[in-house]
């Protein structure tokens, strides 16, 4: 190479005048060559793990499915009219509605269900895994009780199946009992690797109680074919029996100062004139004796009386123009920044059982099971013992066993659901008989003055896997919803 | 294929060095430098000889050569083209430097390529436009995106709306990825040194603030030329980062000789270019009432008939909004002084912008400093360097019209304060957008640093060494602010709770870059050079985000004053190693040939597909050398160039992944979920292959030149960021598939029809047609959607890619037709010749499953340039023209549903919808079009809101355009004026932007985006600042 550079001059650089540059370019370039693998390697993302704990799911889909539970009960409120828009919002006027939201938020949570499920049985921490199948059992039952047919046994595959194809809603029933089955087998042989702590919101890890809950879930769900032929009602209270026996046993979570219930933050917005949490004109009349006699003290757990003593509710579909409607209140037991969202409680396994009892034609023990019922959500809500007392002897709750009707229970488990979305389950399996409920005002013409039977299928899915998604009407009947 | 080019390129090197023994024999050697005569620039790849011999040899990047000549050499011949040639005597001199002075006419032959390599135009087998620094800074635009509108064929540059500071999106030659996430905007260089051009959201909504894009900081007054580098040919040297193309910037540098001043100073006003229209028959209200201020009908103007009305007044609140601030006011002072001595040059400038925006409360303030110099340290070895740094600062008000488009047109929006210092606003439940804009805003901090620094080692007469490290770092700080309650009794605030967001972003980009190059002339007809170099890049940006919401205080608008406080954090890091080798041949300077090759390896593949090798080829043939040609005809280029480009994966996508979300900690717990975005570990890098021919040719002594290109470019292997179900655990799959490819044509014509000592004319034009298409996205994947419109109700409208289909589909719902065999409706495409099928209530039906309602993409573009000059004043305008391309008229939307869209003043009548009805027959159903009950007949919130707005199709508009982009008036004053003082010259400029705009779309302009320059969903006009018209008036002095 030197060979070649023969070129002299005072005023010029050469490879000779210039050895310690030299030594330094070919090191510089040396270096950029060498260093190439480590210098690469670089794309470990630090902004994610690549393993994931049983605990820190669990916390997760506790905190997810509560929080899914408020978003979906946005909706369903609307249709059992618990609330009413103030705006005569499109949901209260019961038109297209898809719930993109809802729909994601739910596969997210299952999701990472099937994760700590799979995770969980590899580290045998069977607790963690039961949990996992019950959680599922019932993020599963609540999203097809919007929806009907949803992908299941072909979903959560990854690059696997980009286009799950739907499980009919039958056939998700049929999984929601198994996977609860399962469940109760895990916990039973106890023998698991890894404890649950503060991780489990619901119950701080005491498994028996997750035991409960996975008993009054098979109930519910088994309880929710009550217009099918082969509806029975004893495999019903079978499964009530080892259901929740109080109201330690419910399953709830309760926020806190700093992430409060989002229904807390419907009242504060509600104050600012972002209006919400109107109680619907329906609700309002069944309580405060307008439909009925007797007053109902559960009215004070959720709203506060206007000047005057009054109660007003607003219509449904209508909107709630000048005057002043109730609404949910800042010191309700609802919508306090502390307050919890139930996912299933005692007083509703109560009305199960006296459901299945009435169908069964045991009208003692269902009627003891509406009365406990009752009961048990006042309690919950901290109505006075007075009050209470009032309520359940008036004649109108206290009809005698002889003379207990359906319409009663839905009646009363109608107020005890408040704010859930198995009321609309409810509404829809008694198909909106309550007495003196009608349609929204403006109701959306496409139903022809007959109440919303289920939920379109999301945008998301229509664009993303359109070829699999049924076609459906908001006025069509969900599976267990027909004969 | 590669393995044959790896050879090609061993063959070069050999073939080099078998003409080195000659070199030996010779014994001493002459240097010097080569500049153009009238700019003192130096000029590249002049071809330096001894006279009557074939030793030789070619300037290098700088100008500078250095020859080995013999003993009885008696002088050198230097020989450029485009330039007289010229014969200088030796007379035992070492140094000899030679000043050139270009042939009449001639045009501007030499462009700078890839790596800021300064290339013979003629020689090369692709084009290269180049956009003049006094081009760009006549535009008067202060974002040097923006300059480049309609300027350059192929180049398509959209503006996201006029917003201080705001974005411009720059594509060429189409979009070339199929990946919703996918960056599709081109590299942007300065001075041969790399710098970010992203459009940062700060991990915010993209709709929330105006946003920039990075190369707006570029001072435009400081820029010499930029060239496009469109083809894949021209960018295989940059290689994965230049895949779209890249934008070279050249910096002003100081010449040896005198110093020079020049200072500028302008001042600017901005106005909305146009407005929407809306109708004036009907007031404020609901079913005809006029009770419109209580909920649930607070925004509507379904009210009475305003001549109904006694003292009905209708105020134009739009234009009361953009007034409120006053007009938009651009104020610009910039200085530079540059010089040097035979041994330096330099070049220092700052400059000072400051934007106020037509949104009250709005503005961006640029400062920029700049200081550049040249050393020489030896006859041949240069040092060069510059450093750039640049403050910005901007307010930013949240989705500015968000609440405009609601504000009923009988309540005067200028009305917005109350005694208290509270907001005023009609309605307790709709906040007054001018109090919003001073109160819900975004303040933006940038602090940035460009700089490089260079070395050029003319090792021999032909071996050049040049290296170049640059740096491209900055620190983007914003701080969000929405105020909660005051604490005053009645007050309506904004929110309940009050948040303040704070984001710090830190940008550090490093790009080195080595290039060696050996020239040889193997005989005086042949040529050839080498090149081979290598460049290493590493990005690192990080970003921390902290959102604390309500406020302990009101109006103390601090982190540590709040309740609830999330955080969150994000790095990103990314390098590429590449090695690349370029062999030129010249044979005559009539036909030319480049090979080129380079390999990459990319941190974000996985490890064993990392590394991937591309070439290209590229021929030059000038006819016009071999054959004669009529005399009227002066030049006649043929070219081809063939290229494959790598393109590497988004860092971070492969594998699994599981984060924690936002909620937490919570109690304090942390929760983690899996990712939504599932990697494939397998990715490989995407290739495009391109291949492009076109022809230059220029008559009549060059008052005509014509270029032409046709190109075709397929993407292959996509990564894509596919969306899919989410039942299927993950949001979005990150994979290689699916294809896309553009095709096109360029056309470009210049032509100076007069031309006498007082006069001249020059007009230039530029055609684009870009032919776009998916040629397939992936088995079991219909489509791909990008962004769209989400507060429509019901009338939702997307961007949708389908395979066979051009990127750019909007889809959403539509009017059903009608089909006697529904079979052969098309699920996609509407047959807008079918009657409408009409429902048994006498409305149209809707149809909502999606379909096609059009495609943002132009047709063709086109942009006309007319230069004047007589005597001391020069004229310039630029007509920019787009045929075609839709845009998605989000306000109307509004409009509608809230009876002011100018059509819903018919709702008083009675009308027939012309269709037919399910069975076939004409629809003879007469139906009312308003609100409440008509003739017994109840049609609820009317027509215009059951159906009209829920159906996209509506909004859906063409959005042609014929447009005064640019306007400039200069008078040069005559130099007797100012004889006694140091100035040398004095202009004053009158330049217009928008002056004029004719288009079929009936909002604002059409120029906007929703999503800002950074979004590859374009096409939709949302809740931002519209566009501008302005007038800026300029003073130039120079010393």
């Amino acid at each position: 190479m030197m060979n070649f550079i023969n070129c002299s001059g005072k005023n010029k650089l050469t490879m000779k005048n210039l050895k310690k540059l030299n030594v330094l370019l070919v090191g510089t370039l040396f270096m950029l060559f060498t260093a190439c693998n480590g210098f690469l390697n670089v794309n470990d993302n630090p902004n994610a793990s690549t393993t994931a704990t049983p605990a820190g799911l669990l916390t997760n889909v506790l905190y997810q499915t509560s929080q899914l539970q408020y978003s979906v009960s946005t909706v369903t409120s609307y249709y059992t009219q618990q609330l009413a828009s103030p705006s005569g919002s499109a949901v209260d006027q019961q038109r297209e509605i898809h719930m993109d939201g809802s729909w994601a938020e739910a596969y997210n949570v299952l999701t990472d269900l099937k994760d700590l499920d799979n995770i969980s049985e590899k580290k045998g921490a069977t607790d963690y895994a039961a949990i996992a199948k019950i959680m599922t059992a019932y993020n599963l039952g609540t999203a097809t009780d919007l929806w009907g047919s949803m992908p299941y046994s072909d979903a959560f595959k990854g690059a696997g199946d980009l286009t799950p194809s739907y499980d009919s809603q039958q056939q998700l029933y049929s999984d929601i009992q198994s996977l609860l089955d399962k469940a109760i087998s895990e916990i039973k042989t106890g023998k698991s690797t890894l404890s649950p702590g503060n991780d489990d919101l619901y119950y701080g890890g005491d498994m028996q109680k997750w035991l409960k809950m996975a008993y009054s879930l098979k109930a519910r769900y088994l309880n929710h074919l009550s217009k099918k032929s082969n509806y029975d009602p004893q495999a019903v209270l079978n499964n009530v029996k080892n259901g929740f026996q109080s109201n330690n046993d419910d399953a709830q979570l309760s926020y806190t100062q700093d992430k409060m219930n989002p229904w807390a933050i419907v009242v504060i917005n509600n104050s600012i004139g972002i209006l919400g949490g109107d109680l619907s004109a329906y609700l309002v009349n069944a309580m405060d004796t307008t439909y009925y006699n007797t007053f109902d003290p559960r009215l004070f757990a959720m709203t506060d009386s206007l000047a005057g003593g009054d109660f007003r509710g607003t219509v449904n579909g209508k909107g709630s123009p000048n005057v002043a409607y109730n609404t949910l209140t800042a010191d309700s037991y609802f919508a306090q920044k502390t307050s919890p969202i139930q996912i299933m409680t005692y007083s509703e396994v109560k009305f199960i059982e006296a459901e299945a009892a009435f169908r069964a034609g045991d009208k003692p023990t269902a009627y003891q099971a509406y009365l406990d019922g009752i009961k048990a959500n006042m309690d919950m809500l901290g109505v006075d013992s007075q009050a209470e007392n009032n309520y359940l002897s008036s004649p109108d709750v206290a009809v005698g066993a002889g003379n207990l009707t359906l319409s009663l229970i839905f009646k009363e488990k109608l107020v005890a659901l408040f704010l859930q979305p198995e009321a609309w389950v409810d509404a829809r399996r008694f198909d909106y008989q309550y007495k003196d409920m009608t349609v929204p005002f403006n109701q959306n013409p496409d139903l022809n003055g007959k109440y919303i039977r289920r939920i379109l299928y999301p945008n998301s899915e229509l664009s993303r896997n359109g070829n699999n998604v049924p076609n459906v009407t908001l006025g069509q009947h969900l599976w267990w919803d027909q004969q | 294929m590669k393995k044959t080019l790896r050879q090609l390129i061993a063959l070069g090197f050999v073939l080099f060095c078998s003409g080195l023994v000659s070199v030996m024999a010779q014994n001493r050697s002459v240097t010097g430098k080569v500049t153009d005569s009238e700019s003192g620039s130096a000029l590249p790849g002049v071809n330096v000889f001894v006279k009557g011999t074939t030793v030789g040899t070619a300037t290098n990047a700088n100008g500078n050569y250095m020859l080995s000549i013999p003993e009885n050499a008696d002088s050198l011949v230097f020989s450029y083209i485009g330039y007289n040639r010229k014969s200088v005597a030796i007379d035992g001199n070492n140094t000899i430097n030679v000043r050139l002075t270009a042939k009449v006419q001639e045009l501007n032959n030499v462009v700078v390529t890839a790596f800021g390599i300064k290339q013979q135009r003629p020689s090369l087998g692709y084009e290269v436009p180049e956009v003049s620094g006094k081009t760009v800074s006549n535009t008067k635009q202060e974002n040097v995106v923006s300059a480049l509108q309609g300027q350059i064929a192929g180049v398509q540059v959209t503006g996201s709306g006029g917003a201080p500071g705001s974005s411009s999106r720059i594509v060429i030659r189409g979009i070339n990825s199929l990946d919703p996430s996918s960056n599709n905007q081109p590299l942007f260089v300065v001075d041969g040194v790399p710098i970010d051009n992203s459009s940062n959201t700060g991990g915010i909504g993209s709709e929330d603030y105006a946003t920039t894009n990075m190369a707006a900081d570029i001072n435009p007054d400081d820029i010499a030329s930029i060239t496009v580098l469109k083809s894949g040919a021209a960018t295989a040297l940059y290689g994965i980062r230049a895949a779209n193309g890249a934008v070279i910037i050249t910096t002003k540098h100081g010449h040896s000789g005198q110093t020079k001043v020049n200072y500028s100073s302008s001042v600017g006003f901005q106005q909305v270019d146009k407005y929407p229209k809306l109708q004036k028959k009907y007031l404020a209200g609901w079913y005809g009432k006029p009770d419109y201020k209580s909920y649930p009908f607070p925004f509507h103007a379904w009210g009475p008939k305003a001549d109904t009305v006694a003292g009905a007044q209708f105020y134009n609140n739009f234009r009361n909004f953009f007034a409120q601030g006053g007009p938009g006011l651009k104020v610009n002072n910039d200085i530079n002084v540059s010089g040097g001595t035979n041994k330096t040059t330099f070049f220092v400038s700052a400059a000072r912008l400051h934007q106020r925006g037509i949104v009250p409360n709005t503005f961006w303030n640029r400062t920029n400093g700049k200081v550049a110099g040249s050393v020489t340290i030896a006859d041949n070895f240069h040092v060069n360097g510059s450093v750039n740094y640049i403050f910005t600062k901007d307010r930013n008000a949240y989705q500015p019209t968000r609440e405009l488009v609601y504000y009923p047109t009988s309540e005067d929006v200028t009305h917005y304060l109350k005694p208290d210092g509270t907001q005023y606003s009609y309605t307790p439940w709709l906040d007054n957008p001018i109090y919003a804009a001073y109160h819900h805003y975004q303040n933006g901090n940038v602090n940035r640093m460009i700089g490089n620094v260079g070395l050029n080692w003319q090792m021999t007469d032909w071996l050049d060494v040049n290296y170049k490290l640059g740096n491209d770092f900055y620190n983007d700080s914003r701080k969000a602010i929405l105020p909660g309650p005051q604490g005053i009794s009645g007050e309506i605030p904004l929110n309940a709770f009050g948040n303040v967001q704070e984001i710090s972003m830190n940008n550090k980009d490093v790009t080195s870059t080595l290039i060696i190059t050996a020239n040889k002339q193997i005989n005086k007809k042949l040529s050839t050079t080498l090149r081979v170099g290598n460049d290493v890049y590493s990005h690192k940006y990080n970003r921390l985000y902290t959102e604390g919401s309500n406020f302990a205080i009101p109006n103390f608008f601090n982190l540590s004053n709040t309740s609830t406080i999330t955080s969150s954090e994000y790095t990103l890091r990314k390098r590429v190693v590449g090695v690349y080798g370029d062999f030129k041949l010249n044979y005559d300077d009539m036909f030319y040939f480049t090979l080129t090759g380079r390999n990459d390896w990319s941190s974000t593949l996985p490890k064993n597909n990392r590394s991937f090798f591309y070439p290209s080829v590229s021929v030059g043939y000038i006819v016009s050398r071999m054959f004669k040609l009529p005399k009227f005809f002066d030049y006649a280029k043929l070219r081809a160039s063939w290229a494959k480009v790598g393109k590497d994966a988004p860092a971070y996508a492969t594998g699994i992944t599981y984060v924690a979300p936002g909620n937490f900690p919570f109690k304090g717990l942390t929760g983690v979920t899996k990712n939504d975005v599932l990697g494939d570990p397998n990715l490989k890098p995407e290739m495009t292959n391109s291949f492009e021919v076109g022809t230059d040719l220029r008559f009549l002594k060059d008052r005509v030149t014509f270029n032409f290109t046709w190109y075709n470019q397929d993407s292959k292997d996509q990564i894509l960021h596919v969306p899919v179900s989410t039942t299927t655990g993950y949001a979005t799959f990150v994979t290689n598939a699916g294809e896309i490819r553009n095709r096109g044509v360029e056309l470009s014509l210049s032509v100076r029809p007069v031309e006498t000592h007082d006069f001249s004319w020059d007009i230039s034009g530029n055609f684009t047609k870009n032919n776009n298409r998916v040629v397939s996205i992936r088995k079991g994947i219909d489509n791909i959607t990008l962004n769209g419109s989400l507060y429509t109700y019901g009338g939702a409208v997307y961007e949708q890619l389908f395979s066979g289909m051009p990127y750019g589909n909007i889809l959403g719902t539509s009017y059903k037709r009608y089909y006697k065999n529904p079979a052969n409706e098309d699920p996609l495409k509407i047959d807008k010749s079918r009657p409408l099928l009409i429902g048994p209530d006498g409305f149209p039906e809707r149809n909502l499953n999606y379909k096609i309602l059009g495609n943002v993409n132009p047709d063709w573009t086109a942009g006309i340039t007319n230069n004047f000059r007589y005597k001391n004043v020069d004229l310039s305008f630029l007509i920019d023209i787009k045929q075609g391309g839709d845009v998605v008229n989000q306000p109307a939307a509004f409009f509608a549903a809230q009876g002011t869209l100018p059509i819903t003043a018919n709702r008083d009548q009675e009308i027939v919808f012309k269709g037919v009805t399910a069975d076939g027959k004409p629809n003879t159903k007469k139906v009312w079009l308003g609100q409440g009950t008509h003739n017994g007949v109840n049609y609820g919130d009317g027509y215009y809101r059951n159906i009209y707005r829920k159906v996209g199709e509506n909004f859906v508009q063409h959005a042609s355009w014929v447009r005064l982009r640019n306007l400039t008036l200069t008078y040069h004053l005559p130099n007797k004026i100012f004889r006694a003082t140091p100035l040398s010259r004095a202009s004053v400029s009158l330049t217009g932007n928008n002056l004029l705009l004719f288009t079929p779309y009936s909002g604002f302009d059409p120029e906007s985006s929703a999503f800002g320059a950074g979004s590859n969903t374009q096409g939709f006009q949302g809740r931002g600042t519209p566009a501008v018209r302005s007038f800026t008036l300029t003073l130039n002095l120079s010393i």
